[in-house]
């Protein structure tokens, strides 16, 4: 009887991982690349928050989506500073190419390069914190979700998402015409 | 809200919106909760301000977001919500049933497999990305989940709550394997070693195909327990009725 709720268990804790990736994987690797601008750090800290959710011995936690992203957030950081020391990626080249549609005209293909790159700018002008706000909103995670990840309160969260949209907007300027 | 009262007697409130206000008056959308706050940004000259600049400044940033998508078939969460679509994780674009399959392979994996384990996603995800073609990784009817076995005998499961369906096997040639879910409420689950097919309902229908390399399929929690060559028993129906 014992083995049987055993089993139970482990099927519901299985189904709940497999919903959460497929709620949170997507969207964790978008962030990650953002994040990192770097594609290869982004899936490797991915797939290693999805590997500490499945081997963690407290089970899943209470909000299991702010968890995801602190540890893949912590974990990019760890693993961006050795990959820095050998140079840095850009997230351009992935952006055109694996993740895009194979069919978008190179001038669309460019001018979405172009753009990228000034996003990226923008972000790298943040603080590592508001950065990791602004993405999160982006995710469309609210407020306490966020101040969970970054271990604050949501007071904290609304200064700085308010700062962090400020100094984007003004880094950005208009948004690019020739892109939806 | 901050200390400084510049509102009047008459304002609905008494001191400005702080940021946190502010952007959950944004964030929750024109119209939807936040009554007192909604009637003081509309009342007070500063934080009706305050609250038109933060939109700009989002609307800015949002398009550009927008502008650099990554992924045209991942809307981002924001994206999806302010679209009034479901977020699951249905129609999400090429590669995601490999990512899923790559994911529950860990879950059957223990913790000290998994650095094997993690080098085998790596692949996967990998071969994901570059694969093309319309996928499924949730259930949903008319879904198909496509995977690569990595054993010869292919357990497929068939949990208790399925009275009523019918599981039919064929063979195909390369490498994938891919179950399709041939009725509403049924769904599968891909693990390291087989398949575990669910129905919401009570009744489920399957198609299963396999490749080469799948010498056995063994099914289980049917009755009784069936055991297929896949060199000379298919095509197979099973029923999975009692």
């Amino acid at each position: 009887m014992r083995a049987r709720t055993g089993a139970v268990a482990a099927d519901r804790r299985e189904d709940r991982i497999r919903e959460l990736f497929g709620e949170h994987h997507a969207a964790l690797e978008r962030y990650l690349e953002r994040l990192t601008g770097d594609p290869e750090v982004a899936a490797d800290a991915a797939q290693e928050a999805f590997v500490r959710l499945v081997t963690r011995a407290d089970g899943i936690p209470p909000a299991p989506g702010a968890w995801l992203f602190r540890v893949a957030t912590n974990h990019a950081r760890d693993h961006a500073r050795t990959r820095r020391r050998r140079g840095r990626l850009s997230f351009d080249g992935r952006a055109a190419g694996a993740h895009g549609d194979g069919a978008e005209a190179p001038d669309r293909m460019l001018a979405r390069a172009r753009a990228a790159r000034r996003l990226r700018a923008a972000l790298d002008g943040l603080s590592p914190k508001e950065r990791q706000a602004l993405l999160m909103r982006e995710e469309g995670f609210l407020h306490r979700e966020i101040a969970e990840a970054l271990d604050t309160t949501t007071g904290s969260v609304g200064t700085l998402l308010r700062r962090a949209l400020e100094k984007a907007a003004a880094a950005l300027g208009p948004p690019p015409e020739d892109l939806p | 809200m901050n200390a400084n009262d510049t509102t009047g007697p008459e304002s609905p409130m008494t001191m400005h919106l702080d940021d946190e206000q502010l952007l959950a008056l944004l964030d929750a959308g024109p119209g939807r909760g936040h009554a007192a706050l909604r009637r003081h940004a509309g009342a007070c000259t500063r934080c009706s301000a305050d609250y038109a600049r933060l939109e700009a400044d989002a609307a800015v940033v949002s398009a550009w977001f927008a502008a650099t998508e990554p992924a045209p078939g991942h809307p981002s969460r924001a994206t999806a919500a302010a679209a009034g679509r479901a977020t699951e994780g249905l129609a999400r674009g090429h590669g995601a049933w490999l990512k899923a399959a790559a994911a529950l392979l860990l879950l059957a994996a223990p913790a000290a497999a998994i650095p094997g384990v993690r080098g085998w996603i790596g692949e996967r995800l990998t071969a994901g990305a570059a694969g093309g073609g319309p996928q499924a990784s949730a259930p949903a009817a008319g879904s198909t989940i496509r995977f690569i076995p990595a054993v010869a005998e292919l357990v497929v499961r068939v949990d208790a709550g399925i009275v009523r369906g019918r599981l039919t096997i064929a063979a195909a040639p390369g490498e994938e394997a891919r179950i399709e879910l041939a009725s509403p409420g049924a769904s599968a689950t891909v693990s390291e070693v087989g398949v575990t097919l669910r129905a919401a309902g009570g009744e489920g229908s399957f198609h299963l195909v396999v490749p080469p390399a799948v010498a056995r399929v063994r099914v289980v929690g049917s009755r009784p327990p069936t055991t297929i060559d896949t060199r000379g028993d298919l095509p197979a129906v099973i029923d999975l009725g009692g």
